[in-house]
């Protein structure tokens, strides 16, 4: 009997997106997250006696060349020999493009397998057969594992290839191969990497994605880290997920349906946090926070929502003994009264109502409201202009959705000058 | 909507309260209540009505939270209607009237869309709001967009919400700024990137510190071992250098040792004792005979010093008479000033005593002394006389007042109500009330017997009974269960006999279809002979044979009988042929007898078969009949009831079906009876409760029911019986003032005994205090502080006469002990003649003397006798000195003293060259490096003393150059690790990504932040340009009118005009002057913003359902012209909505009652 382990994607030194690091926020708890992250990694290694591991590809990040990043690597495969612990790599996308990995020198326990054809090492003491096949490049759209050799009966076998096997969504199609392919080898373990989120998806053979190591924006929610595989008499006896993240991501849906005050909506938000938390297992939590349904004080919340926001993130401090960052605040849309009717009444507020929500398909006003952000435009960053997270204010669904915000932002703030209460 | 009526049944301080608001096609109603009546109660009432209490009220002082109830009554314009109970809560506050829960959105469609907001903010106004509206017009400088939107919104604040907006953009982004959040962030991420650029580390950058890292520790290995190597030859030469002249040193040592030959080693104290003991005989020699010479001087002296003499026996009666001298003058000398204090305080008290009494002299002022043993007793006597005083000026107020409230109490009585016996109005509404909501059970009792008479007539027609027959069913000849259970029988007796029938007719007709089968089957299977058969063949054999033998016999031609017979043939050739047929038939036979009988049973069974199916045949028939009798006896069984009766099996349901119907029928009736005798009982009550209130007040009824009568009846009586309360209390308060009148004189009387009291207590403390009369307290304090001095100044004058007594006895035994000491000395004559002082003095000086002379003879007893201890002593010192160089002598084994000396001297040679040897050898350990000193003998073996410097020489010079040089590649190395290690650290790139990261983090937030406050004050701008442009001519047309009534024709219209290419509002008067905003007085100003903001309110009631307009108290800064105009303008918008004017001031009221046309004024007071 024995265990090894099995990791991927690491990124190496590649930052956390989208922590605004606000007064209160917990900065220390994300400084050098994927470090940490790879040094519990190692520790969980040594502290299991792993017979060795496996890090199925995406190390670094191909754009980065900080040297330093590439010294830690080495630093913690150094401890790995230290326990005699083999560590067996295949090259993934993003390793292919980065200087690391071509000029640094490993300690000899640290086995890159080749990049040109498909190499098998074996692991003597266990019968271990591993055969992998690194990136050679960046962008690689041939079925690799096809030229893997077939497993010899008398051993256990690992398949370590970086893929998007048939396809997965969000992830770039690279050395793509099915799961037919695969086991056709006669391999026991097929240790992949690539693809973000955990996933086993056979289990005879077992072929699995650990995921990757530490969550790095809020897309990437949930535990994270990699997969501790038990081997018996040549067959899989178990595979278990092991967190290793330093931080956790979250969405948090928060349903404030019928919340008469402020003070009740910062409770269930409140709440909600505390049980984010409390299923964290003591990490930091960056939580982004979704309100639903329509609560008794939406203008109040509406008129600043900046102001709510703030309050959130105060409250935050305090919900738990564990770190939480809230990364964004999603206000409600509905609100307890119909909109719909007051749009319909032919009055001052009426029509105001309905010429906001004619103004998003109106090319004038859209022109208008276009030459109120150039400025802004015109000074931003690229990185805020495209991409996922992009704030390009001319955008029309940015453009739509400040429409309606600042409807709910205009309405809610005549009516806080127009009522007494 | 219209609110037709408002109940404030338990809310702020009213009780079942109600607002009728019903009058008037829509009606201005003014809600007057003067400060207190709970105005401001009502106002809230009312949005809490239509929006719910809020959680937090400030209604609850007199109900509890969880009683309070509103009620109310609304209605559309289309004419729907509803009634409802507000309670306090979150969920589930509206009821119904009898207090079923209605569903939290029942009021939605009265309410049309407009929220709490919008109805506060649109369809109210109260002063505050208004003043408001008149400083914005101000602010914005009469902008007409801003004017017209805010009247059209209600909102306010429109200009500074823009201002707001646009500032808070611009602290987060100006095009040109660097300190807007925005703009910073942008610098700091290009900051940070260049930084990140600046702290990347490079591959090459670490591969080049590593390789030179390497090289230095290679260079510094190889450095090492060389100057290793040089130290240890340095080391070596120097080894040798130390101990080639210790062996040389050790050599000559050894040789001076030998020479020295037997030597006795002395002690190391050896010398020192014998240098001690010679010096001590020395020493004790000399002082014996120092000490023998002193005691013979010491002997002399003594004896030439005589006895002690007898003044220095009296030494201390001397020293005690001279210390005495000075006190014995000073005295003296004090004495006349005492004399004079003393004759000072008797003439104060002389004087004093003159004042308070001149009755008395000085000895007679002792008996004041006992006055001053009382001072405590008299002042508090005295103090107690002011507590009295004003113990007895409080009774007499306290009895005044009391007397006043009697007086008041006893007009307020007469101005009570005459007492109304409430009981029998009690009684009528306990009664009322036994049977709990009667007029609900009394509806639920007609519900009850109209729903069980139409239960029952549906029942009636299911039942197919003829109409007519509805009132006499119970007397309907319905068949009885006996009957019908017979009739059952019966037909369940036929039933059984038809199916028993019907299964064996079909048994028989199988039977034969199975026998038909049978005798078929028999018969074409192979033609079974029968005896007929047999005799055929034989009538043919033998019609043959009797063919033959006419045709042999008789040759007739039986040709034609032949072929007739046997067909075609020879007759001889067929004749055989048919002998043999009948023979084979009687085989057969025979041969088939089974077969044979077989098929004469089937027949014979076939036979029987048929004679059975006729009889069945004839069984039916006589079953038809019976059945028939049977259905002809159940109709006549039924036929006063039904001419078409229910078919046999259905008889038992149809029965108990009619007798359920009787059983309703008579709920029916119990029912109504119930309901008839609780309609008379209701009336009863009804009566009996009005008689009962019209005897206790003529009190107006309205044509309600039970529950309204009860109510009315109650309120009748909680207002009698809070009268019968303020009268209970009024009697509780004047027996209590009566108790009150009787307990203050008593304390009148009380003070009044005290102070006499006090009166004799006074006169035993200063009776005879002063001439005359008792003393008023003050001035008895004033006297007794008097005689306190004049006692004091007596009682000084008495010391001052001590002290004196004092001066004079002591000089008297000062005298007497000089003359007792001058006779012991033998010198009375000297003290004659008072010359006691200057005695003492001479004999003081004198005595001085004398001690001097004394003291000295006492020195030299002493000194002898010291003398002759010392010769004692020094003698045995010098005994023992003799005997110590004795026993030294023996020790170094000499003959003579003179001996010592040498002894000594070869002891210490012998010792001092061992201890030479001792330490050469301990320098050669030391300077061997370890070796033992055999080894450094090897060692020095043929060295060569002179080339060693030499070579020590070279060899440091060569040391030297190499430690510099491997210093210098140390210091190289730790540059070249300090900068690995500094390589090696946390990635600073990393970190600075993180920094990117967290900057693009917060410039997203902060640009959405500043795009929506762009957008929202965009958009404002442009809807408030669009409101004006739509709404400016309607608004401004009916605004104008407005505003010319509310200022009396002050102004004539409203109009656009344009001010800084802005279109603004101004007033025209009636000669054409136009007015800008500003140039308005704040009032009118106001009154401009009411003006349109009418004008907003009727256009909205022209473009949806009108809600009623609640305007709270802004007549106030009206002035009367204006005031009653704003009325006027009110009551013309009431004719298009509702308006409920709350207010607190009378004259507004009045001013409301004075209003005619065109719309009904209602006033309604709290």
């Amino acid at each position: 009997m024995f265990r090894f382990l099995h990791a991927a994607d690491i990124h190496l030194d590649s930052p956390l997106v989208g922590l605004d690091r606000y007064e209160s926020a917990p900065v220390a708890a994300a400084r050098g997250a994927t470090r940490r992250a790879f040094e519990n990694l190692v520790h969980l290694a040594i502290d299991e006696e792993v017979a060795f591991v496996v890090l199925a590809g995406d190390l670094y990040d191909g754009d980065w060349k900080d040297y330093r990043t590439g010294l830690f690597f080495v630093e913690q495969m150094t401890k790995l020999r230290e326990a005699d612990i083999p560590v067996f790599i295949v090259a993934g996308n993003h390793d292919a493009a980065s200087q690391l990995t071509k000029n640094l020198r490993s300690p000899d326990n640290v086995h890159f397998l080749s990049a040109r054809k498909p190499e098998t090492r074996l692991v003597e003491a266990f019968d271990v057969a591993i055969h992998g096949q690194g990136f050679a490049s960046r962008a690689v759209t041939e079925d690799l594992a096809a030229a893997y050799p077939v497993g010899d009966p008398g051993l256990f076998h690992v398949g370590l290839l970086h893929t998007s096997l048939e396809g997965r969504e969000a992830h770039a199609t690279y050395a793509p191969t099915s799961t037919q392919v695969l086991a056709q080898k006669g391999y026991q373990y097929w240790a992949l990497g690539h693809v973000h989120k955990r996933e086993i998806v056979s289990k005879d053979p077992w072929i699995v994605f650990p995921g990757n190591l530490q969550g790095r924006h809020a897309r990437e929610v949930g535990p994270k880290g990699c997969t501790l595989v038990t081997v018996n008499n040549r067959a899989v006896a178990g595979v278990e997920e092991r967190s290793v993240d330093v931080l956790r991501w979250a969405v948090c849906r928060v349903d404030v349906d019928g919340a008469a005050t402020t003070g009740e909506v910062l409770d269930r938000i409140s709440r909600a946090l505390t049980a984010e938390a409390n299923r964290a297992d003591g990490r930091a939590v960056a939580a982004r926070v979704e309100l639903t349904g329509s609560a008794a004080c939406h203008e109040e919340i509406s008129a600043n929502p900046d102001h709510w926001m703030q309050e959130i993130r105060a409250l935050a401090v305090g919900v738990s003994t564990v770190d939480v960052w809230i990364e964004k605040v999603h206000f409600a849309r509905d609100r307890p009264i119909d909109l719909a009717v007051l749009a319909a009444r032919d009055d001052a507020l009426g029509s105001f109502l309905r010429e906001v929500a004619a103004a998003a398909n109106s090319p004038d006003e859209i022109a208008m409201l276009r030459e109120a952000l150039a400025d802004v435009r015109v000074a931003l960053p690229a990185e805020l202009l495209s991409g996922d997270d992009a704030v390009d204010p001319h955008a029309p669904e940015l453009l739509t959705r400040l429409i309606v915000e600042a409807r709910d932002l205009l309405l809610a703030r005549i009516v806080r000058e127009g009522t007494a209460r | 909507m219209k609110i037709l009526e408002l109940r404030l049944t338990a809310f702020g301080p009213f009780t079942d309260r109600v607002v009728n608001l019903s009058a008037g096609s829509h009606g201005l109603h003014v809600i007057f209540g003067p400060n207190e009546a709970g105005k401001s109660s009502a106002l809230r009432a009312l949005h809490a009505l239509l929006y719910g209490i809020p959680g937090q009220t400030s209604d609850a002082f007199l109900h509890p939270y969880e009683s309070l109830r509103l009620g109310g009554h609304l209605r559309l314009s289309a004419g729907d209607e509803i009634e409802f109970i507000r309670r306090k809560g979150n969920k589930g506050t509206l009821r119904a009237l009898d207090g079923t829960r209605l569903d939290d959105r029942a009021l939605d469609r009265f309410l049309c869309g407009v929220g709490h907001d919008q109805f506060e903010m649109f369809w109210g106004i109260d002063h505050a709001k208004l003043v408001q509206g008149g400083k914005d017009i101000l602010e914005g400088h009469g902008d007409l967009g801003e004017s017209l939107f805010a009247a059209g919104t209600g909102a306010s604040h429109l200009g500074s919400l823009r201002r707001e907006l646009d500032e808070e953009a611009e602290t987060l982004f100006a095009p040109r700024g660097q300190k807007r959040l925005i703009n910073q962030g942008i610098g700091l991420l290009r900051d940070i990137k260049g930084a990140q650029r600046d702290v990347l580390v490079s591959a090459d950058e670490w591969t080049r510190h590593d390789r030179t890292l390497r090289e230095l520790e290679a260079r510094i290995g190889q450095l090492t071992e060389r100057l290793q190597r040089l130290i240890r030859e340095k080391s070596r030469l120097a080894r040798l250098k130390r101990v080639l002249p210790l062996f040389a040193e050790r050599d000559e040592v050894r040789r001076r040792l030998a020479d020295l030959g037997d030597v006795v080693l002395l002690a190391p104290d050896f010398s020192k004792r014998r240098q001690d003991a010679e010096t001590a005989l020395h020493a004790a020699q000399q002082n014996l005979e120092r000490a023998v010479r002193d005691l013979q001087e010491q002997e002399g002296l003594v004896a030439t010093l005589g006895p002690t003499p007898t003044l220095a026996v009296e030494s201390d009666a001397v020293t005690d008479l001279h210390q005495r001298l000075g006190s014995h003058r000073k005295a003296f000398s004090d004495r006349p000033a005492l004399v004079g204090q003393r004759d000072e305080q008797r003439t104060l008290a002389r004087r004093l005593l003159g004042e308070l009494r001149p009755d008395l002299d000085i000895a007679g002022a002792e008996t004041l002394r006992r006055y001053l043993g009382r001072r405590a007793r008299i002042q508090k006597l005295a103090s107690e006389r002011g507590r009295l005083d004003e113990r007895s000026d409080t009774a007499v107020r306290r009895h005044r007042d009391a007397q006043e409230q009697a007086g008041a109490l006893a007009r307020e009585l007469s101005s009570l109500p005459p007492a109304r016996g409430p009981e029998k109005l009690v009684g009528a509404i306990e009664e009322a009330r036994r049977r709990g909501d009667a007029e609900a059970e009394r509806e639920k009792l007609a519900q009850a017997a109209y729903r069980d008479a139409a239960q029952r007539d549906a029942a009636i027609e299911k039942l197919q009974i003829p109409a007519a027959m509805i009132d006499k069913l119970e007397h309907l000849r319905v068949p009885t269960v006996t009957a019908i259970t017979r009739f059952e029988r019966a037909a369940q007796a036929l039933d059984e006999e038809a199916r028993a029938a019907k299964s064996e007719h079909q048994r028989i007709t199988k039977t034969m279809r199975e026998v038909d089968a049978t005798i078929e089957a028999l018969r074409t299977k192979k033609a079974v002979p029968t005896e007929e058969d047999l005799a055929a063949a034989r009538a043919r054999r033998d019609g043959a044979f009797g063919l033959l033998r006419d045709q042999w016999e008789k040759a007739r031609d039986v040709a034609a009988q032949a072929l007739e017979l046997l067909g075609h043939g020879k007759l001889i050739d067929l004749y055989p042929g048919a002998v043999t047929a009948a023979d084979g038939v009687a085989d057969r036979l025979r041969s088939e007898a089974d077969r044979v009988a077989e098929l004469a049973q089937a027949q014979e069974e076939r036979g029987r078969l048929a004679r059975d199916l006729e009889e069945a045949d004839a069984a039916a028939l006589r079953h038809q009949a019976a059945v028939g009798e049977l259905a002809a006896e159940w109709r006549d069984a039924w036929k006063s009831v039904l001419v078409v009766p229910p078919p046999i099996h259905d008889g038992r349901v149809w029965c108990q079906d009619f007798a359920r119907v009787l059983e309703r029928s008579e709920a029916v009736i119990e029912a109504r009876q119930q309901h008839d005798e609780l309609d008379r009982w209701i009336e009863e009550q009804v009566k009996s409760l009005r008689a009962a209130s019209t005897s206790l007040e003529a009190t107006e009824h309205p044509a309600h029911g039970l529950s309204m009568t009860v109510a009315t009846a109650q309120r009748l009586r909680q207002r009698i019986e809070g009268e019968e309360r303020v009268r209970v209390e009024h009697a509780r308060k004047t027996l209590e003032t009566n108790q009150e009148i009787h307990d203050a004189e008593a304390a009148v009387r009380a003070a009044q005994t005290d102070l006499e009291a006090w009166q004799r207590t006074w006169h035993e403390a200063v009776g005879g205090l002063l001439h005359g009369d008792d003393p008023l307290p003050d001035d008895a304090l004033v006297a007794l502080d008097g005689f306190e001095k004049v006692l004091r100044a007596i009682d000084d004058a008495a010391d001052f006469e001590v002290r004196i007594a004092g001066i004079d006895r002591d000089a008297e035994t000062f005298r007497a002990d000089v003359r007792a000491l001058a006779g012991r000395l033998g010198e009375t004559a000297a003290v004659e003649g008072g010359s006691e002082d200057a005695w003492v003095e001479g004999l003081h000086r004198r005595l001085a003397a004398v001690l001097q002379e004394d003291e000295r003879r006492r020195l030299a007893r002493t000194r002898f006798e010291r003398l002759r201890t010392d010769v004692v002593r020094d003698d045995a010192a010098n005994e023992a000195a003799r005997l110590t160089i004795s026993a030294l002598r023996e020790e170094a084994a000499c003959g003579a003293d003179g001996d010592l000396v040498g002894a000594e001297q070869r002891s210490a040679d012998k010792r001092r060259y061992q201890a030479d040897f001792d330490r050469i050898e301990k320098d050669l350990v030391r300077s061997g490096d370890g070796a033992s000193i055999e080894e450094l003998e090897g060692e020095s073996v043929g060295a060569d003393r002179d080339a060693i410097e030499v070579r020590l020489g070279a060899n440091g010079t060569e040391l030297l150059e190499v430690d510099r040089i491997l210093v210098e590649a140390r210091d190289a190395r730790a540059t070249a690790q300090a900068e690995l290690r500094r390589l090696q650290g946390p990635s600073v790139a990393s970190e600075r990504a993180e920094d990117i990261q967290a900057t693009l983090a917060r410039l997203r937030g902060d640009v959405i932040r500043y795009a929506r406050l762009r957008v929202a004050s965009t958009l404002l701008a442009r809807r408030i340009d669009d409101y004006r442009r739509k709404n400016q001519a309607p608004l401004l047309l009916r605004a104008s009118t407005l505003f010319r009534e509310v200022t009396v024709h002050s102004f004539e219209r409203l109009e656009a005009d344009v001010e800084d290419d802005r279109p603004i509002l101004v007033g025209v008067r009636p000669n054409g002057a136009r007015v800008p905003s500003h140039g308005m007085s704040g009032g009118t100003r106001d009154q401009l913003f009411f003006a349109l903001r009418l004008a907003a309110v009727e256009a909205s009631c022209t473009a949806g359902e009108p809600m009623p307009f609640v305007v709270d108290d802004i007549l106030v800064q009206f002035d009367d012209d204006r005031g009653a105009a704003a009325l006027r303008v009110l009551a013309d918008v009431a004719s298009r909505t509702q308006v409920v004017l709350f207010t607190h001031h009378q004259q507004v009221r009045a001013g409301a009652e004075a209003v005619t046309a065109p719309a009904m004024v209602i006033v309604h007071a709290l």
